[in-house]
């Protein structure tokens, strides 16, 4: 009754409140507070993409952050090559399409190939190696392991006319409120459609789904493309205020997007937000203080929410609203 | 039951205002800071304490916190106490540009120190040092092609003074031959090249060049091929781990005439090789722990008092003091803390280090630094064998 209709009151009311928060933060926080609330807004988002395939139709990616890394290098490869004014939304296009592109292309042969479970896990685990290496191999165009760099600054506004840098804190911040609340909507909007009911019914059992008429591999394939072309959103967002490096693409990062989903709640989309937030605040807080403990303490934490609250940080929100509900029912009935 | 029904969002939405209210407080936190009179000059240190690279970064560590004390000690720098912020960069480029943003931003840092990894050190110099015009000192060897810029400075020896002298002695000490194996990346990449060019001047031959993945550990068909190609050095360009694994199975195929030579043998390698493996081995370094000369001895001894008789450090330690040094020679230049003043007050600057007496080059913004060959002995001590003097850098970057 709380988290499946509309949203309550008290949900719009926090959702506004949240909102009015984070456009109202950069008047209150610094230029560095805002730009680490930017970056984790910005892996709020990548988490996000994670969410929608493994929170609602299943797929275990282990390697997620190939799509993330290569969102971010193709917007630094075309702003590198391509010296025409707007480039950069030429680069942002770039950024959301590639990957998109190179899920449709591998997702087909694998969905239509049949593998799932954790045989996708594996194979996406392995791709994560094999585009590490093709980054690092084709260093010419790359920059190889040292990163890619001096590329042109890329702009917001309106080419020729009104430009502003997009490494001012300003625009990068907005640009990562504006896009988490457009991600947020399109994927709630997703869930919720019959498209979504249909991925959620593969989810829950992939051959009754099938028997039913739903066309399995074309519906994993679909929510597959558009997952990553969101992952690519993300890194194209990351590109401004992080750095292009082989480190966006490896394991680690893979690795820590499956954690920030895991805490924040598998399969409740505001998780992703919560998971990528709380995450990497405690990782900055406790690095800041604990200069080489942070990470056992950061492992632990994990440890703990697997633990003892599998829902994660939303899950166990929901479970004790839910709860609280039930026990209003049962006063009402008597 | 509607009375209810409000009452209960009610009490859930104050508990969510209060729950914004507890996180924003807890957010901003950390981050007030009271401003004082009279306030230190802070100084940003990034080392590599977690992740691959933290068999460097406490040793560099040390040595920064040996310059500040000591410069803190003898009055300051004009007139100012100095205050090092020493941030982790879990060798990554993502920590190293957050933690730069903090200690330019927040901290407000005149200087920044530290990282051996060439793509942190590739991050903090293009999106932190350039972008808001901070000046960061690199202290380890690279290949001075790819962080050129007004505001990085090269403390660290590049191919020309690790190599300009090493080649001809190597070649006069064992043969004109030389195979060289590097990881897949700018610094083998350039440092092999250059080898090249040395070796058709001078008349000797690279009979074998490979690149390998960065996180390469079965070594045994690379080795085969060497060995099978007889040169009379074998000279590897493999970062971290690597080289160790590779050496060991190197010997592991027996020892024969083919000699070791590499420009990264130094005090943190020589421990992880068994006596009779690191006999012999030779190196081209800019700094030797047992280099014996007064200010090396005072350095020396300092820093086993301060952290301990077992401490130890190499070449990269050494040139992170010299920089902070290097940075308040220059900032005593320009009579002021000012950042550009202090940048530009840098090519004039000459340091009696504990290697011997550094300067910038002010074109390029790159250190000239002492190279000297040695021999590692049994013991995992270094024999010197020639101190060639200050070498000037040899580079294309520019200011």
């Amino acid at each position: 009754m709380t988290q499946t209709q509309r949203l309550s009151k008290v949900q719009r009311a926090a959702a506004s409140l949240v909102l009015l928060f984070l456009l109202a933060f950069p008047l209150f926080a610094s230029d560095y507070q805002s730009g680490l609330l930017a970056k984790f807004l910005v892996f709020g988002i990548f988490a996000l993409s994670l969410d929608l395939i493994w929170g609602y139709s299943g797929i275990v990616n282990f390697g997620h952050a190939i799509f993330f890394g290569t969102g971010a290098y193709s917007m630094g490869i075309i702003l590198k090559f391509v010296a025409l004014p707007g480039a950069t939304y030429l680069a942002v296009i770039g950024g959301v399409l590639v990957p998109a592109l190179l899920a449709l292309g591998l997702g087909y042969l694998l969905f239509y190939g049949r593998v799932s479970g954790v045989f996708f896990g594996v194979v996406t685990l392995a791709l994560t190696g094999a585009a590490h290496s093709i980054i690092i191999v084709n260093g010419g165009i790359t920059g190889g392991l040292n990163g890619l760099y001096s590329y042109q600054t890329p702009t917001l506004g309106i080419p020729g006319l009104w430009e502003v840098s997009w490494y001012d804190p300003m625009v990068s911040y907005y640009a990562a409120v504006l896009s988490s609340v457009v991600c947020l909507a399109l994927a709630r909007w997703l869930v919720r459609s019959n498209f979504g009911r249909a991925i959620g019914a593969i989810r829950e059992n992939e051959v009754r789904a099938a028997f039913m008429g739903y066309n399995v591999p074309f519906l994993k394939l679909v929510i597959f493309t558009i997952a990553c072309g969101m992952a690519g959103l993300s890194g194209v967002l990351y590109v401004p205020i992080g750095f292009i490096s082989p480190d966006l693409i490896g394991v680690m990062m893979s690795a820590s997007v499956l954690v920030w989903v895991a805490v924040g709640g598998r399969g409740t989309l505001i998780g992703a937000f919560v998971g990528a937030l709380v995450v990497n605040y405690l990782q900055t807080m406790l690095s800041d203080s604990f200069a080489t403990l942070w990470l056992l303490i950061v492992g632990l934490f994990f440890i703990l929410v697997v633990l003892f609250w599998p829902g994660g940080v939303v899950g166990l929100v929901q479970t004790r609203w839910a709860r609280r509900g039930f026990a209003a029912l049962r006063l009402e009935k008597e | 039951m509607g009375s209810k029904k409000n009452s209960l969002s009610r009490r859930q939405f104050g508990r969510i205002v209060g729950g914004t209210a507890v996180a924003g407080s807890v957010m901003g936190g950390p981050w007030i800071i009271s401003a004082r009179g009279e306030e230190p000059v802070k100084l940003g240190g990034l080392f590599h304490l977690t992740g691959p690279g933290s068999i460097w970064g406490p040793m560099m560590q040390q040595c920064m916190t040996l310059a500040v004390e000591q410069i803190n000690e003898s009055g300051g720098v004009l007139g100012r106490q100095l205050e090092m912020i020493s941030e982790d960069d879990a060798t990554s480029t993502d920590a190293v540009i957050q933690k730069g943003n903090k200690l330019v931003q927040r901290d407000g840092v005149k200087a920044l120190f530290g990282v051996v990894y060439s793509s942190v050190r590739a991050a903090l110099a293009a999106n932190i040092a350039e972008r808001y015009r901070v000046p960061y000192f690199y202290p380890t060897y690279w290949e001075s092609s790819t962080s050129c810029g007004r505001y990085f400075v090269s403390m660290g020896a590049i191919p020309n003074q690790q190599l300009d002298f090493f080649i001809p002695f190597l070649m006069e000490k064992f043969g004109p031959n030389i195979y060289c194996v590097g990881q897949d990346y700018n610094w083998p990449q350039v440092s092999i090249a250059y080898i090249e060019k040395l070796l058709a001047k001078h008349g000797g031959k690279l009979v074998g060049k490979e690149f390998v993945p960065f996180d390469q550990s079965d070594w045994s068909s690379i080795i085969q091929r060497v060995k099978q190609s007889k040169p009379d050095v074998f000279f590897p360009f493999i970062g971290g781990n690597g080289l160790v694994a590779c050496l060991k199975q190197f010997y592991d195929f027996g020892f024969d005439d083919i000699a070791v030579a590499a420009t990264l043998m130094d005090e943190m390698y020589t421990p992880a090789f068994e006596p009779e493996l690191r006999k012999g081995m030779h190196c081209s370094v800019s700094y030797l722990m047992e280099q014996d000369n007064p200010v090396n001895r005072a350095f020396v001894g300092a820093f086993k008092q301060r952290f301990g008789q077992d401490a130890v450090l190499n070449n990269m330690g050494e040139a992170l003091y010299d920089s902070v040094y290097v940075w308040k020679l220059a900032a005593e230049k320009a009579g002021t803390l000012d950042i550009e003043k202090t940048v530009d007050a840098l090519g004039s600057v000459s340091f009696q280090a504990p290697q011997g007496e550094i300067s910038i080059d002010g074109k390029s913004n790159h250190a000239a630094l002492h190279q000297i060959i040695a021999e590692v002995r049994a013991d995992g001590g270094f024999d010197i064998l020639k101190d060639f003097g200050k070498v000037a850098a040899d580079t294309d970057c520019s200011v």
